[in-house]
């Protein structure tokens, strides 16, 4: 990983956070704010050239948050 | 893995062939820990957006009345101070060590600032009466399932600000041990993950606008 690559990151995530700002609303800052953790993830925690494992790891783990979420709000709304 | 990482200076344990399995295997574990911390704090987020769908009014009007600006620093602040620890693994790894012992101590400059600010916006909140359960008594926001946003947020924000007093303390140990290889690189991990969860409390508590 470049120095270089990782100020470049920085910017993109200092833009993302000003649009969020700029828009103010809970929705397009959410999905904003999944950007940012992708960018935060393949890119600062090296998600990217991690070990296969790792990345397995990783990606259950957003399948988790979306069943847990997902089930839920499913049952919630659908009351 | 960053195949730059240096694990020369790991003592092998018995159970591992060689150090490369020991380091691999210290990284399988941290992943493992940082996904049941996703889920941990999975759990307080969709405990939030089923409150808020449920008292949407009411959880709109709380969120007006947050300190956006001071929230909006701290993101700032958290997001920078994932650069300088992300460049002082990269210092480590060639063979910059003042350069990433000066980006440590910059990380942890800014985690005390995020601790100052959130603890001003806190008093703010207690001068103001914008408390969990029984003790709210602000009177410009009210409605059913106000104190339940507060007493969400109080909770959320304060297990965020405990998870940032570790990762400032990791850094610390980190910093005068003068560790330069997996010991920081984990460090970095978990202080990235702190960044993530701040990502999503910045707009589910401070941005509401219609």
């Amino acid at each position: 990983m470049t120095a270089l690559s990782l100020i470049v990151t920085y910017v993109l995530l200092v833009a993302l956070a000003a649009a969020s700002w700029l828009f103010g609303d809970t929705a397009s800052s959410l999905l904003i704010a999944v950007a940012k953790t992708l960018l935060i993830a393949l890119v600062f925690m090296e998600l990217r050239h991690a070990h296969a494992s790792d990345r397995i790891i990783a990606v259950v783990a957003v399948f988790f948050v979306l069943l847990l979420t997902l089930g839920t709000f499913a049952d919630v709304i659908t009351r | 893995m960053p195949p730059d990482t240096d694990v020369a200076d790991l003592a092998l344990a018995h159970h591992f062939p060689d150090l490369a399995k020991q380091a691999h295997a210290a990284r399988l574990g941290m992943w493992l820990f940082l996904a049941t911390e996703i889920l941990l704090f999975t759990g307080l987020f969709t405990g939030y957006g089923v409150y808020r769908f449920l008292f949407y009014d009411t959880f709109k009007a709380a969120s007006r009345s947050m300190e956006t600006d001071l929230g909006t620093i701290n993101t700032f602040v958290l997001i920078t101070s994932s650069l300088t620890v992300a460049l002082a693994l990269h210092f480590v790894q060639v063979e910059k060590r003042r350069l990433a012992v000066l980006c440590l101590g910059v990380t942890l400059a800014f985690g005390v600032a995020f601790m100052v600010i959130k603890g001003i916006e806190y008093t703010h909140h207690f001068q103001e009466g914008q408390l969990p359960g029984q003790y709210y008594h602000y009177a410009e926001v009210q409605g059913p399932g106000v104190t339940l946003f507060f007493t969400l947020y109080f909770l959320m924000t304060g297990l965020h600000a405990l998870h940032v007093i570790a990762g400032m303390t990791l850094v610390s140990w980190v910093t005068l041990r003068r560790e330069r290889g997996l010991a920081l690189e984990l460090v970095a991990l978990y202080w990235h993950f702190v960044d993530v969860i701040w990502v999503f409390l910045w707009p589910m508590f401070y941005l509401a606008k219609p």
